[in-house]
């Protein structure tokens, strides 16, 4: 298992090296100049030499290939290098920021599976039932609403209703529980609804796969409560796909919350990526795209390893 | 309001004419001030206007404040005012209650030399920067130094405005004079521009000159940093030992960092922040109708209409612009964003000039600034004619940046050319940072655009936009007579002069129609009741200054 594990992490080294690769050409080719949009509408009077000096002094006249390896450098120093603009360090926008977003996307994630497999479950077990229907329904309707649409939705209704707005500001949990909850229950409930409906297709699909079984035919003929024959013998069964989509889903999450994030105003890594966007703070976007492809293969490893604990017969070697 | 836009900009106008009566009288009486001594001793000794005003409290203040740099000296934008502007003090500053003069601030007093060319200031004694060092005529100097003279790669926007003066001199421990190569009717004006802090030479120094990437730097203002959460807020706490003894009287000020429009008017209408900076026109309607919740409109002074690329045909021929100008309804473009973005017609001079008042009613219902009637359209198409476009012109690129009310005036302007001149553009939108690079490479045939001034006077606009050279003037419009018009308004005090050379100005505008200005911004503001003292910041005609706060308390 162990070297199972190592194999798997030192495949992940080229892999991320591919994706910096891919992060630093992207970005250099993206139309726009950052200069220009660090000055806003005094852009049009700085004079070359006032530009050429800022560029050496972001680090943007040097040559690509010494761009690149600079960024490798902060990158195995842990510092991930400082945002263009007001020398903001990428490490601390994480540290301040980051949470707010892993919180939404645990919330939606938990959320997700209290909503999205009982759901499936009824629908499978009540196949093309008017609950199933039902079901299917709303599955595809969470499905094909746009998540920033329903925040927005969801922020003006509250706010012209009952002139209600999130609070502002970075709070964390254990901070201010209560102020904390109402920061991120918004966003959690739009992504969480959005996953739900992939979990609960998911989890009908597979479950109505795992159910006409022979083994789960033999359960219940030995007398076993249906209840211990769907918890116990089908839904565990059902269960490897649903956590490999919820891994999957996890990394869309924190991916997703850029949108949604905004929509509500919530300040978390998804706001500063918007922001880096729209700044083209390079320092800033390369690395926090870096984060999420970390993350996705960190999670990715994870669902691995869990296959194992779920299922005795895979083995590692 | 789209049933009904004559009776709208009629009503708007009338408003906006008050504005501008109001405004006149202490402006020119600020013209003529080049001459007088010092100002009356307690001047800059602010109290709030309230007669009791109470201590404590922390304001939450809410709007556009997520700068891109730290520098006050570099940067030309509100998002930096509102998040740092109470940190710092000004040389001489613009009256928060009575926002048409110009007060003391660090200096106590101040003489002008006969001929103008030698303004002397006689700083407080006893005031300390936040780090505890004694403020000097050093630190002034050095100031005035980075604004004037900036080393390499440090840029300075408003280098212009003191074109004039050829140094900076400390003449004692605490006096510091300024020499200037000309008059200046405005000077004392652009001193007090917000921008215009006072910081240490120490931490210049330090930093070679570039506080770009310095978040806090030591300050003699009301409020010293307590925290900062980039992007997020901004906390400030009271300056125990502010020179102003009792001020200020709010305990902190936490700056949340809002976008403009809806985000910052749902705050508002939640009651999540106290003061509200920029927020949507629908949300600064529903506020209205909020028991508790007020609201006001300022103005920036941002020329904001259609540009040319006069270096490229047919824009290279003025009679293709007059007929552009012709066709072009500007009071249906203006109207066309008022629910999105509020702005008030402008034309070569600005709203917020003091002459505008008089020179509005005179060209408003002139061809080309009134809505087209049959008779301009007749003669922009025979301009075009006569100009051999008289089967249109194709292929126009018309770029636009991605701003919200520019993507709304594309498309109208874009009908309006087609429709009437047989005009054919195709609009390219780009963002922001593309957009600059275009325009400075002249890659572009027309272009929406609008740019920012310090202070309400043509030196400063005009310079900027349409002199040769000016720091905005990235479309290619020379014209030496204008130029010289220019220069001679910042030299003129006399307003009758003044005015004279404004009309003078005007018609070479006319003349040469180098752009089509059609708008000025205007930004909505709200806040609850329990907020007080606010002067400039809710009844004023700018937001470059009033945003120091330190005559602002909150009611219990």
């Amino acid at each position: 298992m162990s070297k199972y594990v190592l194999w798997r992490v030192l495949h992940a080294i080229p892999v991320l090296l591919g994706v910096t690769v891919i992060i630093f050409v992207s970005l250099r080719i993206m139309p726009g100049d950052p200069v220009s949009i660090m000055f806003g509408t005094q852009a049009t009077k700085i004079r070359p030499e006032d530009r050429a000096k800022i560029e050496a002094d972001l680090g943007l006249s040097a040559p690509l290939t010494v761009q690149y390896i600079t960024w490798l450098k902060d990158i195995g120093t842990g510092k991930l290098g400082k945002s263009f603009w007001r020398g903001d360090t990428v490490v601390d926008l994480i540290v301040q920021r980051g949470p707010l977003t892993v919180e939404i996307a645990v919330m939606a994630i938990i959320l997700s599976w209290v909503v999205g497999i009982p759901v499936g479950i009824l629908s499978a077990l009540r196949q093309n039932s008017a609950l199933d229907y039902l079901a299917r329904f709303f599955t595809v309707l969470f499905l094909a609403i746009p998540g920033f649409w329903l925040g927005a939705m969801i922020v003006l209704g509250l706010l012209l209703w009952w002139d209600y707005a999130p609070p502002l500001g970075v709070i964390n949990f254990w901070d201010d529980p209560i102020q904390n909850l109402q920061l991120v229950l918004g966003p959690a409930v739009v992504l969480g609804l959005a996953v739900s409906a992939y979990i609960a297709r998911m989890t009908r699909s597979s479950l109505l796969e795992i159910i006409r079984e022979d083994y789960i035919r033999t359960a219940r003929a030995k007398g076993l409560r249906e209840q211990a024959v769907v918890l116990k013998h089908a839904l565990r069964n059902a269960s490897l796909p649903i956590i490999t989509l919820s891994g999957v889903l996890f990394g869309f999450l924190l991916s997703g919350t850029v949108v949604v994030e905004q929509a509500f105003n919530v300040p978390g890594l998804g706001k500063v990526m918007v922001e880096a966007f729209v700044m083209l703070d390079y320092a800033v976007i390369q690395n926090l795209v870096l984060l999420y492809s970390v993350v996705f293969i960190v999670i990715n490893l994870l669902i691995d390893i869990s296959y194992a604990w779920l299922d005795p017969r895979i083995r590692y070697v | 309001m789209q049933g009904r836009p004559h009776v709208y900009v009629l009503s708007r106008s009338l408003v906006l004419l008050l504005v501008m009566l109001l405004m006149a009288c202490p402006f020119a009486a600020a013209q003529t001030a080049t001459a007088p001594p010092a100002a009356a001793p307690d001047a800059g000794m602010l109290r709030a206007p309230e007669a009791s005003p109470k201590r404590g409290r922390v304001l939450r203040w809410g709007g556009l404040a997520n700068s891109t740099l730290y520098d006050l000296h570099q940067t030309g934008t509100i998002a930096n005012m509102g998040p740092q502007a109470p940190m710092y003090d000004l040389l001489v500053q613009v009256d928060p209650v009575h926002w048409d003069k110009v007060i003391p601030d660090l200096a106590k007093s101040w003489t002008i030399s006969e001929d103008g060319l030698t303004y002397t200031f006689s700083l407080r004694e006893g005031v300390k920067f936040h780090d505890g060092a004694p403020l000097t005529a050093e630190d002034v100097v050095a100031s005035f130094n980075h604004i004037l003279f900036p080393p390499p790669g440090v840029l300075s926007p408003r280098q212009g405005l003191f074109d004039a003066v050829k140094e900076v001199v400390a003449t004692g421990p605490l006096t510091v004079e300024f020499r200037l190569t000309e008059p200046r009717g405005f000077l004392l004006r652009g001193l007090a521009a917000g921008f215009n802090v006072i910081m240490r030479k120490q931490t210049l120094e330090e930093n070679n000159y570039d506080l770009r990437r310095v978040p806090v730097y030591p300050g003699t203002g009301p409020f010293r940093h307590k925290s900062l959460e980039p992007g997020v807020v901004r906390r400030l706490e009271r300056n125990p030992d502010y020179w102003n003894p009792g001020l200020p009287y709010l305990d902190g000020i936490d700056i949340y960092h809002l976008d403009v429009g809806p985000k910052t008017g749902a705050a508002c209408l939640a009651h999540s922040i106290d003061y509200c900076f920029a927020i949507d026109p629908i949300s600064e309607e529903k506020a209205k109708k909020i028991k508790g919740l007020h609201t006001a409109r300022i103005y920036p002074h941002a020329p904001h209409g259609l540009w040319f690329n006069l270096t490229k045909k047919p824009f290279d021929d003025v009679r293709v612009r007059k007929a552009m100008n012709l066709v072009l309804d500007k009071a249906a473009i203006v109207d066309a964003t008022q629910e999105m973005f509020p702005v008030v017609r402008a034309g070569w001079v600005l709203p917020t000039d003091p002459f505008f008042q008089e020179y509005w009613p005179k060209v408003q219902e002139q061809p080309g600034w009134r809505s087209p009637t049959a008779a301009d359209l007749a003669e922009a198409r025979r301009l075009m004619q006569e100009a051999g476009y008289e089967n249109g012109i194709r292929g126009l690129d018309f770029l636009i940046r991605d701003i919200s009310f520019y993507l709304t005036w594309g498309p109208i302007v874009q009908d309006m050319l087609k429709r009437e001149l047989k005009i054919e553009s195709t609009i390219r939108v780009v963002a922001s940072g593309v957009w600059w690079e275009e325009a400075k490479r002249g890659n572009f045939d027309i272009s929406i655009y609008g740019y920012g001034a310090t202070i309400p006077h043509v030196a400063d606009y005009w310079n900027a936009g349409f002199k040769t050279g000016g720091g905005y003037n990235f479309y290619g419009y020379t014209n030496p007579a204008f130029d010289a018009i220019v220069a001679a308004t910042a030299r003129e005090s006399d307003p009758a002069k003044l005015k004279a050379l404004i009309n003078q100005g005007i018609a070479i505008l006319e003349q040469d129609m180098p752009a089509v200005v059609w708008a000025n911004p205007v930004v909505p503001m709200a806040w609850w009741d329990n907020v007080k003292g606010h002067g400039t910041a809710t009844r004023g005609i700018n937001f470059w200054e009033g945003m120091r706060d330190e005559i602002w308390w909150l009611e219990k």
